[in-house]
């Protein structure tokens, strides 16, 4: 099938990825406001950046501008984040007025929040719409696409599902791994799988800090809860806090959907609540140590990205950290191996800040040493203490 | 003309007696008929300022009674007088303190009392680093958690200050990184903080102890209370010093035995007198509410009116107008109390913060020069936000048997800036503001015109009982709008208003001695109730037989 891709975000390139891979012609527009064919993207997965160059050597992946597209495209996949929602207000404005031969296969896999797909299908109504979640996972990024055990896919026209089966057929050979819904039900469902996500980690946390005052490690209690088949262990490690753009948007959202339906429910406000005050955690735990006094202390901390393998910094425990410290007048060493540029874009060049390359040259001369490495627990705490340090773990 | 300074009202005086005769001349004359006989009397006894506009018209005054008020100004030495006010001179003689609260408003950038000036800003700028911090959700207690809810604890003027501005200004909250909340704590019964305390955490609570001589016993028991409360939960480290507490007033060394950190000591000084302090570091609760840049606003307005007291003519000078008209009305017209009516819901402790203003300032009845006055000083001071005193005790402003003088204070606009609080609704409120403003005047017209408001046919055979006489003054003050710019203007009109006033009576308004035996009475009867001392004979038979039914009960 041809194949036009809109839109910058990691599943766009995921899909760009495997689509072409398994022999689709696909024409990625990753800048809809660009009127050059020149392609703009900067993943933090390896991974996909290396088989993206791959398949643009193979012919079956190309660039292309909204106005070079071919018009016999048979699917075109929209994936946005939701930043962006007014271009893709303009984009289908523009392809409205291509001389396509309707209907085609439209598949949105933005997040727009409820109703998202369908003010988008009001533009082009001919045509047949599908919401496809992007459940994709930074840092796991191809695997956690290929690899569900389900796709969820908003859509219930029959000739429509027949055109999604044919072209996901390489990765979803069989029937039973769709899961076909109404589009508001699986939008509804792609916030409610965050939230859930959102829930188990602020749960786990909340339990972590009891755990601390009454002497009982939360590690032992996780691996009991994960030893039950009912509950399993995904997202059940206590640490700093959630973090990612998307995933926190999502949490968002949803609590201010429960909010505005007139709902008495506080649980998602809570679940951002407790991951706001988690995120601070370790800096609590350092005012501590050492009784409110930081002032003019040095602090190394490893680890700024949100989770490990990625640069990608939105939402993560170190913007909570950095601020804090630094109102208690602390310098901060700064390590992580890939997101040090990013930090800087922020932040800048200051006296208190002190970036290192090297994990070692940041521990030098520094009071403390903060772990923030996928925001949770690595390790033993009977061996680093053995080893001469004073060790806090989170809920140990 | 011939006058001394500190000439006293029992003294002959050329402009007493003029004012008395034109009294006698005016005194059966209604308002109806002078506004009858002067179609321009709007015009010529309004004055507009700024953000603010007097309107006088309504006073039972023509314009010989204002040249005369003028005149009677001019033999007390008002000008010689606003000049020792705007200076360091030692006005409050009874305690030897000036009376500079106009420098807490200076600019930074200041000429005038450059020394004082820098004074005042280093403790502003130390009192704006804390709420900076406490805004961006970085102000931690013990536990390092960031602080949630302040806590005032204060009594008088470092309590109804900042609780009339903080109300005052509610549409004014700034947003702050994490939800910010400001409580009130005053009575020294403790019942504000038996309210307030089971609903606070301990871990996110700071508290304020404002109190100018850091002795007042209702703050420190409160003061204790708290502290008690936080051990409980916290446990007795200095941590919870350090951390939940925050200390404002003129006695470091008090404040440091309390055991309040050095780094959260905010110093006033002497010369700034309790009720005149919400625009110095007692004013903490109210930068908290309204941010920095309020706050700055707040001291600019009354900046404004206190160059406007010092350089306007007395004709057109808006607190001297105020001073005289009350003068005019308590000592001529013999109208005893006065009533502050805001027509607008956010002013709802305004009455109250002004009885301790003018009344603390001007209840008094000895001059200077130690004699007896010998006429009528402050009015009873009262009042209420109006619309709902209409359904109270405007019966009785209309159809009782006291004369009274009214204020009535409205904002031209509200709902118009599209704040957060209120933005949603805000169309629906702007009619709700209408129908505020038009009951402000219909009650102010029917005041001062009686029958006369209503229309002919209404007037046909009304029977007695629904007639209304009239004749009550009043003054109508409106703001552009109801914020911290214009409420500071606001409060120092009132400020000065007293100033002028305490002049033409010639007693100190800066001193309060009436206010202070009572707390050493409840000394030598606090160690009766709690069982230290057992005589009570040296009571009188009143306190006897009423401490014999409260010992009775307690020990029951």
């Amino acid at each position: 099938m041809k194949i036009a891709i809109f839109g910058n975000t990691l599943y766009a390139g995921v899909m760009s990825v495997l689509l072409s891979e398994s022999g689709h012609q696909v024409f990625w527009c990753s800048d809809t406001q660009s009127n050059e064919n020149n392609l703009q993207y900067a993943f933090h997965d390896e991974n996909v950046n290396q088989l993206l160059e791959k398949q643009l050597k193979s012919g079956f992946l190309n660039y292309a501008v909204l106005s070079e597209l071919p018009l016999d495209i048979d699917g075109y996949v929209f994936s946005f984040n939701q930043t962006q929602e007014t271009f893709v207000f303009q984009l289908l404005g523009k392809l409205k007025q291509r001389n396509i031969i309707h209907p085609k296969l439209m598949i949105n896999a933005s997040t727009f929040g409820l109703h998202g797909t369908e003010k988008m299908q009001k533009i082009l109504a001919e045509d047949d719409w599908v919401y496809l979640p992007d459940t994709i996972q930074e840092g796991n990024a191809l695997q956690s696409l290929t690899q569900a055990k389900q796709l969820i896919v908003g859509c219930l026209d029959h000739r429509t599902q027949c055109k999604v089966k044919e072209l996901l057929r390489p990765f979803f050979p069989l029937e039973q791994q769709f899961l076909f819904m109404p589009i508001l039900d699986a939008e509804f469902t792609k916030l409610s799988i965050s939230g859930m996500l959102a829930t188990r980690i602020s749960y786990i946390n909340d339990l972590a800090v009891v755990a601390e005052k009454l002497g009982i490690d939360i590690a032992s209690v996780r691996q009991g809860m994960a030893a039950d088949n009912r509950i399993g262990s995904a997202y059940l490690s206590p640490g700093a806090g959630f973090g990612g753009e998307n995933f926190s948007h999502d949490v968002l959202t949803l609590a201010s959907t429960v909010a505005n339906t007139g709902v008495k429910s506080q649980l998602l406000a809570q679940v951002w609540d407790i991951n706001e005050q988690q995120k601070e955690i370790l800096f609590r735990k350092l005012w501590n140590y050492y009784h409110g006094d930081l002032q003019g202390k040095t602090i190394a901390i490893w680890g700024a990205s949100f989770k490990e393998n990625t640069s990608s910094i939105q939402q993560s425990p170190i913007h909570h950290m950095l601020k804090a410290l630094w109102a208690q007048g602390v310098t901060v060493h700064l390590h992580d191996p890939q997101a040090l540029d990013e930090i800087e874009m922020i932040y800048g060049q200051r006296s208190d800040l002190i970036l290192c390359q090297n994990q070692y040259e940041a521990v030098q001369n520094a009071h403390a040493l903060c772990l923030i490495l996928d925001g949770r627990n690595i390790y033993d705490p009977h061996y680093v203490k053995a080893q001469g340090f004073a060790y806090i773990g989170v809920g140990r | 003309m011939m006058t001394q300074p500190n000439q006293s009202l029992t003294q002959k005086s050329s402009a007493m007696e003029n004012l008395s005769s034109l009294k006698t001349q005016l005194i059966d004359t209604h308002l109806n008929t002078l506004f009858a006989e002067d179609t321009k009397r709007f015009n010529r006894f309004s004055v507009e300022y700024d953000q603010i506009v007097l309107d006088f018209s309504k006073h039972r005054i023509n314009q010989s009674i204002i040249n005369g008020l003028v005149e009677l100004a001019d033999e007390r030495n008002l000008g010689q007088w606003i000049q020792k006010l705007f200076s360091t001179e030692l006005i409050n003689y009874t305690e030897r303190r000036a009376a500079m609260h106009w420098a807490l408003r200076l600019p930074k950038d200041s000429s005038f009392q450059p020394e004082i000036t820098e004074q005042v800003h280093v403790q502003l700028d130390r009192m704006y680093a804390l709420v900076e911090k406490i805004h961006s959700g970085q102000y931690r207690g013990a536990t390092g958690e960031v602080i949630q809810d302040v806590v005032n604890i204060g009594v008088g003027g470092s309590d109804l200050g900042p609780l009339m501005v903080t109300h005052a200004l509610s549409d004014f909250k700034v947003p702050t990184a994490k939800p910010l909340a400001v409580h009130f704590v005053s009575t020294m019964d403790g019942s504000q903080l038996s309210e307030l305390l089971h609903q606070l955490r301990p871990e996110t609570t700071l508290f304020i102890i404002s109190s100018k001589s850091f002795s007042t016993i209702d703050t420190l028991s409160n003061a204790q209370t708290v502290r008690q409360w936080l051990e409980k939960a916290l446990g007795y480290n200095d941590k919870i010093l350090k951390n939940h507490f925050i200390g404002v007033s003129t006695k470091p060394e008090k404040m440091t035995e309390w055991g309040i950190a050095a780094d959260k000591q905010l110093l006033l000084w002497d010369w700034v007198g309790g009720r005149y302090s919400l625009w110095s570091c007692i004013g903490l609760p109210i930068a908290l509410t309204i941010g920095i840049q309020g706050f700055k606003q707040l001291l600019a307005g009354a900046h404004a009116i206190d160059q406007h007291f010092q350089t306007t003519s007395f004709e057109v000078n808006i607190p001297v107008l105020m001073g005289l008209l009350g003068a005019w009305n308590n000592n001529f017209l013999d109208i005893q109390t006065h009533a502050v009516l805001p027509y607008d819901g956010r002013l709802k402790y305004f009455a109250a913060y002004l009885q301790q203003l003018e009344m603390e300032s001007n209840g008094k009845s000895i001059q200077r020069d130690g004699e007896k006055v010998s006429l009528a000083t402050c009015p009873i001071v009262w009042g209420e936000v109006g619309p709902n005193a209409q359904h109270a005790f405007y019966q009785l402003l209309h159809q009782g048997t006291h004369k009274v003088s009214c204020d009535f204070i409205a904002p031209v606009k509200r709902y118009n800036s599209n704040q957060f609080t209120y933005a949603e609704n805000a169309d629906a409120l702007i009619e709700q503001h209408h129908l505020a403003l038009s009951n402000c005047l219909a009650q102010s017209r029917l005041l001062a015109f009686g029958n006369q408001a209503l229309s002919q046919d209404e007037l046909n055979e009304l029977p007695r009982y629904k007639q209304y006489e009239g004749n009550q003054p009043s003054s109508t003050i409106l703001l552009k709008e109801l914020n911290p710019y214009s409420l500071g203007m606001l409060i120092a009109m009132y400020e000065h208003k007293v100033f002028v006033q305490s002049v033409l009576w010639n007693i100190n308004p800066f001193d309060q001695w009436g206010v202070e035996k009572g707390k050493e009475i409840a000394n030598q009867l606090l160690p009766i109730l709690n069982h230290e001392i057992d005589d009570i004979s040296t009571f009188d038979a009143s306190t006897q037989g009423l401490l014999r039914i409260i010992l009775g009960k307690m020990n029951g």
